[in-house]
């Protein structure tokens, strides 16, 4: 890693937002099969950041999951465009329970899917995918290192399975699972001892702008959901498992979420 | 590949944080390694008072006993702190906080807030958020500054310099000002300069080792950009309490070619201090991020004044402060 100026580290972060925004692009070009779907969450939480405590904090953690599938024409139709938009936010406290952290944050994300045996009851899909984060932790006890701020922008390996079956009245049920691995981006973090006055009052940083791999970033997000029709409406309920983690310039951090998700499906079919 | 990231993945092990147990022994521990790998005076101090801290944890270790009560363990975690001899470095629990204030408690308070209240400021003095002023009798102006805590701006310092424009000098006096905002002794000490002045450097730590810091930086200060600057001559009057940010306000007055620094030496306190917390709760401050002054010099055990003084015991029966005094005569006879 070299270290890098602020505004070379500006640049390329905003390069990689570029590379996300890029799947807005796309929305012109899709699309026969849509599928929209709300998740609301709620689940505990596990939160270690050693530039605030090096002990993991627990407690509950809450969450939004908003996502949108379509079906795109290129391809032959094989290849789905998945965006995630996903917003979180837990409380949690130290191994004692006497210090309070508050932390959160939100990730948009686009995936790039190619789905292989289309026709068949069981389906797979793999590809790749651009996200972005932005969140906090904030610790009510530090006092110049009371919180740090959370910003990566990665491009990630997807993947998934969908299972077809008849359930109840004769309806279709619709099993998913969604796995997404951080594989490489940029990211920001402080350095080993580096104070924040440092660099916002001082415009001094060193090396604040890291390169993240599967290796200094060894991280999953899992989504297991099942859609169930009611009436005219799909029921999805899910389980979610977020197992976040880094090491960047010595700073240990991870978040886990384990969240049991429920809320509602829509699929559109276009006619053309 | 898709495959082989995922089999990578699953083998990098879990990233963790320290380990929770939670017994005497494992506290007293746990408090070792925390500043061993974040404190970042080790080297300074090594050189300065012979600081040995692998001595230091061997001697108390071997005061930690199983069945001793939570508060002999914090006895014996307090005494292993004040071996670093720095006032940013505490520990707290929910009775009692341990500290090493030797940096003051062990001189002359060179200063008596009772006569400075009953004989210079009165009753009529004006207050502009931290900034207590007045005009004394012989025309020279006089600001108290008893803590930068309170929020500084540049229109409550331009309103009390606008005040005293046609006085003869100024004596700020930050005596006994243990501290508080960094911005707000910036925010002061920019309206005695006319152009951006190198004023120190800062080093954080890039890693455990207790030598393991980044290239030093840089630090300026700009002159402020609104409001009244000042151009005549200004006395600075410390002594030992001054610490921390009003060490550093002294550090940053000390660049201006028109201000003099008068009394003790300051407290020190030049590092930036962190906050953590053992497994059983309490929580430890300690020092970590390290600001030189501009001739790369720690200020860490204090700033030297450019006039030391001492308060007289004939003066204080006579309720007059010896330091304002002083500075009084001496702003009229170096105009």
């Amino acid at each position: 890693m070299k270290s890098t100026d602020n505004s070379h580290c500006f640049k390329r972060i905003t390069f990689c937002l570029l590379f996300v925004a890029l799947g807005m692009v796309m929305h012109a070009q899709t699309d026969s099969l849509r599928m929209h779907s709300t998740l609301f969450g709620v689940g505990v939480a596990n939160v270690l950041d050693s530039y605030l405590s090096p002990y993991s904090y627990t407690g509950i953690n809450g969450r939004i999951l908003r996502q949108t599938e379509r079906r795109l024409r290129r391809g032959g139709g094989h290849i789905s465009y998945l965006t995630q938009m996903d917003v979180k936010g837990s409380y949690t406290k130290n191994p004692a329970r006497n210090v309070k952290s508050y932390s959160g944050g939100i990730r948009y994300s686009n995936a790039w899917l190619y789905n292989f045996r289309d026709e068949k009851p069981l389906k797979f899909t793999a590809g790749l995918q651009a996200s972005g984060f932005l969140g906090c932790v904030y610790n009510d006890r530090n006092s110049n290192n009371p919180a740090q701020a959370k910003l990566d922008v990665m491009v990630d390996l997807a993947g998934g399975l969908q299972y077809n079956f008849r359930g109840a009245a004769g309806k279709t049920w619709k099993a998913r699972y969604f796995l997404s691995i951080p594989f490489i981006g940029l990211a920001f973090s402080p350095r080993y001892g580096q104070s924040y006055y440092e660099m916002f009052e001082l415009g001094s940083y060193d090396r604040n702008c890291v390169f993240a791999n599967f290796v200094n970033m060894p991280s999953m997000r899992h989504l297991l959901t099942l859609d169930i029709p009611v009436g005219h409406n799909i029921l999805r309920i899910g389980y979610s498992a977020e197992l976040m983690q880094a090491k960047f310039n010595g700073i240990k951090n991870h978040y886990y979420t384990h969240d049991f998700m429920i809320g509602f499906t829509k699929y559109f079919v276009r006619k053309r | 590949m898709w495959f082989a990231v995922m089999c990578a993945t699953c083998l990098v092990s879990c990233i963790k944080g320290e380990d929770t147990t939670d017994t005497k022994e494992s506290n007293l521990e746990a408090l070792w390694k925390l500043i061993d790998e974040h404190y970042c005076f080790f080297e300074y101090k090594e050189k300065e008072m012979g600081l040995n801290w692998d001595a230091v944890h061997e001697k108390y270790l071997a005061q930690v006993k199983s069945g001793m009560t939570n508060q002999q363990l914090f006895e014996v975690m307090a005494n292993m702190l004040s071996e670093l001899k720095d006032g940013h470095v505490n520990l707290i629990a929910a009775f009692d906080y341990a500290r090493n204030w030797s940096y003051y408690e062990d001189y002359p308070a060179n200063y008596n807030d009772s006569i400075v209240k009953a004989t210079y400021l009165g009753t009529d003095y004006k207050i502009a958020a931290g900034l207590d002023y007045k005009i004394l009798d012989d025309n020279i102006g006089y600001i108290r500054v008893p803590s930068f805590s309170v929020g500084i701006g540049h229109g409550n310092v331009s309103v009390a310099l606008y005040e005293m424009a046609l006085c003869t000098g100024l004596i700020i006096d930050v005596r006994s000002n243990g501290g508080g905002e960094m911005d707000d002794a910036k925010t002061l000490a920019s309206h005695f300069i006319n152009e951006r002045t190198l004023v120190g450097y800062t080093s954080h730590k890039t890693g455990k080792g207790h030598y393991d810091f980044s290239e030093p930086k840089a630090e300026y200060m700009n002159p402020a950009g609104d409001g009244v600057r000042w151009q005549k001559k200004c006395v600075v009057l410390t002594n030992r309490q001054c610490y921390s940010a009003t060490n550093d306000f002294v550090k940053l007055m000390k660049t201006s070619p028109l201000v003099t620094v008068m009394g003790d030496q300051t407290g020190g306190g030049s590092g930036m201090p962190y906050t953590s917390e053992l497994p059983n709760g309490w929580a430890v401050r300690y020092s970590a991020v390290i600001f030189y002054d501009r001739n790369m010099q720690h200020t860490e055990f204090g700033i030297k004044p450019d006039i030391p003084l001492t308060m007289s015991g004939k003066d204080t029966g006579e309720k007059k402060d010896t330091y304002i005094e002083y500075a009084r005569e001496w702003l009229k006879n170096n105009q």
